[in-house]
C-alpha cells in the first residue's frame, strides 16, 4: 500500500500522526492528543459497541450524527450494516423558530419501524437538548431499538459554553476524532449519572466511562425478554 | 454520444475519456440501458440501468432516477435509488437525496447526502466475537484518478 492510500483513511493518518507524539495519546494530559484539525481520544466504548454488533448479521445501524465519508466507510468495512445518518445536529443547531421544536424534527426523522435497530450511535447530541426535548429523543430512540439493542452515547461532565459544537469521526476502532463545528446552540447541559439512568430507562447500563477529558461514555442496551437470550 | 477530445468532462472525470457522453444540453426521460460506462453531465429523469459498466454524473449532471450499476460517481445531482454492485463514490460536490445499496460507499467531505445506505455483503457472515480490524482505507478505482 502507498503512503497516499494510506493517508486517505482516518485509521492510516491516525497511525501516522501516532508515530510522532511523545509517549502516545495516554501520555498527553487529559488524554487528549491534537492532530491536525481536531483532537483525538480514546472511546471506551466504541469497540464494544462494534464488537457487539459484528455478531449481528447485517446489523442496522442509526447514526445520529452529520454523513461523515470515514464514518460510513468505517461501519461499512466493520459491519456491512445498514445505516441510517440522521443528522439530528442539524436540527439540534436551528434555534427552533419556526415552532414546536425537536418535536417537529423528530416528526420527520427517525422513522424507522419499532423494534428494527440494532445500534444507535447518538454520540453527545443529549448535551444540547433541554429535559424535555431530550425524553422525547430519547424514548423515540428505546422504541427504535430491538431486544438486545445497544445505544452509545456521550455526556459532558462539567457546564461548557463554547463556540462551537463537536462532531465525531471515527479514528479506529478505539479512538474518536472531534470535529469543531459551527452551531447556534452551544451552551451544553450537564447530565448527572443518575439522570441519564432515568432519562434513558428502561436501557440497562452497560458500561459508563467517565473520562479525564470530563466526558462520560456510556453503552446502553435494551433488556431482552425474560427467556430470550438476545 | 462520444465526446470531444479535450472537453471539460475529460478534464473532470478521466475515466470519461472512454465512456458514452450525454452532454449538457441533452434531457431524457426514460429508460436508459447501456453496456459501456456513460457519463452524464445533462439531465435524466426515469430509470438507469448499467449492469456491468460504470455511470459518473458529472458536476452539470442532474439526474431524477433509479440507477443499477456495478459503480456510480456522483459529482452532479441525484434524486433517487442506487444500487451498485461494487462501490458508489459521492464527491464533494455530488448531492444524492435517496437510498443506496452498495457493499462499498464513499462520500467525500461536502457532499451532501439524505437516505439510508446499506452495505451489506454477499458471502458468508462475520464469526460471532470476530476481532475489530483496522478499516480498509478507501482506494479510488485507477480510472477515476485521485
Amino acid at each position: 500500500m502507498s503512503d497516499g492510500e494510506d493517508i486517505r483513511s482516518l485509521a492510516g493518518l491516525w497511525n501516522r500522526a501516532r508515530r510522532f507524539l511523545p509517549g502516545g495519546v495516554g501520555q498527553s494530559p487529559g488524554g487528549w492528543a491534537s492532530a491536525g484539525d481536531g483532537a483525538i481520544r480514546p472511546s471506551k466504548t466504541l469497540g464494544p459497541f462494534l464488537r457487539e454488533l459484528a455478531a449481528v448479521p447485517s446489523p442496522v445501524v442509526v447514526d445520529l450524527g452529520p454523513v461523515i465519508g470515514s464514518n460510513v466507510s468505517f461501519l461499512g468495512s466493520q459491519l456491512a450494516c445498514k445505516l441510517f445518518p440522521e443528522d439530528l445536529y442539524a436540527d439540534v443547531d436551528q434555534p427552533f423558530s419556526r415552532g414546536d421544536g425537536l418535536a417537529s424534527v423528530l416528526a420527520l426523522k427517525l422513522r424507522q419501524d419499532p423494534g428494527e435497530v440494532d445500534g444507535i450511535l447518538a454520540w453527545d447530541v443529549f448535551d444540547y437538548l433541554d429535559r424535555g426535548e431530550a425524553a422525547a429523543l430519547a424514548e423515540r430512540l428505546i422504541a427504535l431499538l430491538r431486544p438486545g439493542g445497544l445505544l452509545m452515547a456521550l455526556f459532558t461532565t462539567g457546564p461548557r459554553h463554547e463556540a462551537v459544537s463537536r462532531r465525531y469521526l471515527i479514528a479506529d476502532a478505539d479512538h474518536l476524532r472531534r470535529r469543531p463545528a459551527p452551531g447556534a446552540r452551544w451552551a451544553r447541559h450537564v447530565w448527572p449519572l443518575r439522570d441519564i439512568e432515568v432519562l434513558l430507562a428502561p436501557l440497562e447500563v452497560r458500561q459508563s466511562h467517565l473520562l479525564a477529558h470530563r466526558q462520560r461514555e456510556m453503552l446502553l442496551r435494551r433488556p431482552t425478554p425474560p427467556g430470550k437470550d438476545g | 454520444m462520444a465526446s470531444d477530445t479535450g472537453s471539460p468532462v475529460e478534464a473532470r472525470h478521466p475515466a470519461a475519456a472512454s465512456a458514452a457522453l450525454i452532454g449538457k444540453s441533452v434531457v431524457v426521460k426514460g429508460e436508459l440501458e447501456g453496456s459501456e460506462d456513460l457519463t452524464i453531465e445533462g439531465q435524466v429523469e426515469g430509470k438507469i440501468e448499467l449492469r456491468d459498466h460504470t455511470l459518473t454524473i458529472g458536476q452539470g449532471g442532474r439526474i431524477k432516477a433509479q440507477v443499477f450499476a456495478r459503480a456510480v460517481v456522483v459529482c452532479g445531482e441525484l434524486v433517487g435509488n442506487i444500487n451498485a454492485n461494487e462501490y458508489v463514490e459521492i464527491r464533494e460536490t455530488g448531492s444524492v437525496d435517496g437510498d443506496v445499496v452498495s457493499p462499498r460507499v464513499a462520500i467525500a467531505d461536502g457532499a451532501h447526502f439524505r437516505g439510508s445506505i446499506d452495505m451489506q455483503k454477499k458471502g458468508p457472515v462475520q464469526a460471532k466475537g470476530a476481532a475489530i480490524e483496522a478499516p480498509a482505507p478507501w482506494k479510488v478505482p485507477p480510472s477515476l484518478g485521485a
